[in-house]
């Protein structure tokens, strides 16, 4: 049965000037679904997740994010939405460095609204770093700080999640650690995911993989369970 | 809430400060002297007039006011005919100088003729405490005050009779005969030079008269409410004769401007120079921070969030320096004061916005060019290392 499209991706294209970085892609992802976009180095993933989060303007096409084409709105009103309804992780353990695990976590907190120290606490216990909330980045090993970015993505109860190669930066066993939360969260949550990945390993760990290829989708097809999450 | 995501703000701030110790301390000492300077450019002055107007008190008043029946004399000074003329009533005027702020000092003289070896010579009547605050730059021989039977020669008058210092001089006031000892030669570049100066209350009762003055010598500060002391003292005695020094209020006015305008040829240039230094060290931590920056604004931070971020820094940065600078501002002034007019300050906090506005406006105008670079950061690309 088709699910009705939370993340809907119409027609959508991005030029930069002779290059042609996205062209006329086009995807529905239902409420809920991790979707792994695929593709060699220069493909478009990263312009993909980019255009999703609402970051570069497109040259052509739409995202709809719940209904909302969220390039209809206006800059203060596309902030607004990308603060509650989009989380954001990078291949690059972005953290603000002066500030301890627990402090990030409350700044994304503090963007969206009020920081809620209990409750940033409780997220980072959730990603199993109960015992270093008052790490600094510097302090944390680079898979307990994508554990960190988690947390600081889905503080605000996003609807999606955007992980732009998540683990790129991880050993396989920090990638598992780091993969196996992702998955855990996602099934209490149920939020959608958008992973952007070029390991064959990473993207089985989605229930869907996009393959891109030169801006174009040249493959869309569901994960078997068989060949899926437990590897 | 307000209040919550305030103290979260300044916590955060404050962290962000802290990360670059030596960077933050190197600003924080440049916004300190230009904050330091503006204090002293405004509280100097002050101690400056203080400073001038006690020196220039040796030159004499600024106002001269004597009864409009007295006969002026040379430079403006009644030199005699007391007698023959109205007096000052001293006591109805001290009450009314006393009342009046602008009136610093009033010194109540009185002028008699009398004769020595059939040649007239000019008495000087005064009060002790006033002569002493005049006389302190004046070049005086032997002693400096006469005690009862003595007499301060002035220097011209002392040379035009060959006196000397301890020799006992005969005079004639009327019918009346008198010998005074010379007990000083006193030099003041001005018209007490040709007289005889001694104690007012010795000269009232040689005259047979109390409580009266042929002149009042007036200090009125500031110097530029001269015209409206003058008009408004005419207005309540108009059987007064007011005469204003403008040499002396001139000769003021002068030095203090000209302090002023090097101190804000100094201030301004200390400013600029510390404008240029937070420019230059914001826009290198804008550019440090690029990626922090991205981040904030790809969470959903806006530009006036991030650039607010980066503006509170800035601003608390400067709220310290003024502290700073203000305390340290006084410390020069003092110091300046000391060594240039051996007085002190009197401390005033109404010169503390000033070393507030100080800091604030060079860290908010120098700030304006390189945080405009926040607008500019993609986080798109900057996210992806580019």
């Amino acid at each position: 049965m088709k699910r009705k499209g939370y993340l809907e991706i119409i027609r959508l294209s991005k030029e930069y000037g002779e290059v042609k970085a996205l062209r006329e892609v086009k995807l529905t992802v239902p409420q809920g679904q991790w979707l792994t976009v695929m593709g060699p180095s220069g493909s478009g993933k990263t312009t993909l997740l980019s255009l999703i989060a609402g970051l570069i303007k497109p040259t052509r096409g739409k995202v709809k994010i719940g209904g909302v084409d969220i390039f209809s709105l206006s800059d203060n009103q596309l902030l607004q939405f990308r603060r509650e309804k989009i989380g954001l992780i990078f291949q690059q353990h972005h953290l603000i460095p002066y500030l301890t695990a627990l402090e990030n976590v409350m700044l994304a907190q503090f963007i969206h609204s009020l920081p809620d120290e209990a409750e940033a606490i409780d997220s980072l216990i959730k990603v199993g770093l109960a015992d270093k909330i008052n790490r600094y980045p510097r302090e944390l090993s680079g898979g307990e700080q994508q554990r960190v970015c988690i947390a600081r993505a889905l503080i605000n109860n996003p609807g999606l999640l955007l992980a732009d190669e998540p683990t790129g930066n991880l050993d396989r066993k920090n990638s598992e650690l780091v993969l196996n939360l992702l998955s855990k969260l996602h099934q209490e949550s149920n939020f959608t995911i958008v992973l952007v990945t070029h390991d064959p390993w990473v993207a089985r760990w989605g229930e869907r993989i996009v393959q891109l290829e030169d801006g174009k989708v040249v493959d869309d097809f569901l994960v078997q369970k068989s060949r899926g999450r437990k590897r | 809430m307000i209040v919550e995501r305030l103290r979260w703000l300044l916590k955060v701030t404050f962290k962000s400060l802290a990360r670059k110790k030596s960077r933050t301390f190197l600003l924080m000492i440049s916004l300190t002297l230009a904050s330091a300077l503006s204090t002293v450019f405004l509280v100097f002055p002050r101690g400056a007039r203080m400073g001038l107007g006690r020196e220039l008190r040796a030159y004499g008043a600024n106002l001269i006011v004597s009864p409009f029946s007295q006969e002026a004399g040379s430079a403006g000074l009644s030199l005699g005919l007391v007698a023959d003329s109205g007096f000052l009533n001293i006591k109805a005027l001290k009450k009314y100088f006393k009342q009046n702020p602008l009136v610093k000092e009033a010194n109540f003289q009185l002028l008699a003729r009398g004769y020595y070896q059939s040649q007239p010579v000019t008495f000087l009547g005064t009060e002790r405490e006033a002569f002493q605050n005049a006389s302190q730059f004046w070049k005086i021989e032997g002693r400096s005050w006469p005690e009862k039977g003595e007499v301060l020669a002035g220097s011209q008058i002392a040379k035009r009779f060959g006196w000397k210092i301890g020799q006992q001089v005969g005079f004639e006031m009327g019918k009346k005969k008198f010998n005074l000892k010379i007990v000083g030669i006193a030099e003041s570049g001005s018209f007490e030079e040709s007289t005889l100066l001694l104690d007012r209350e010795a000269l009232s009762s040689w005259l047979g008269v109390n409580d009266v003055a042929s002149q009042v010598l007036l200090r009125v500060e500031p110097t530029s409410k001269i015209d409206f002391f003058e008009k408004e003292l005419k207005n309540d005695f108009p059987e007064l004769k007011i005469l204003t020094l403008q040499q002396v209020v001139k000769r003021e006015e002068n030095i203090v401007i000209k302090v002023e305008m090097l101190l804000f040829l100094v201030t301004i240039f200390v400013m600029v120079a510390t404008s240029i230094s937070v420019a230059n060290t914001t826009s290198i931590t804008v550019v440090e921070r690029w990626r922090e920056i991205g981040l904030l604004k790809s969470i959903g931070g806006s530009n006036a969030f991030v650039t607010g971020l980066f503006l509170l820094e800035a601003c608390f940065l400067a709220f310290f320096a003024s502290l700073a600078g203000f305390f340290l501002g006084w410390v020069l002034t003092e110091a300046f004061a000391l060594s240039v007019f051996s007085l002190w300050v009197p401390f005033d906090w109404w010169s503390m916005p000033t070393s507030f506005l100080a800091s604030f406006s060079i860290v908010l105008v120098s700030s304006i060019w390189p945080l405009r670079l926040i607008f500019r950061v993609e986080p798109a690309l900057v996210l992806k290392g580019q």
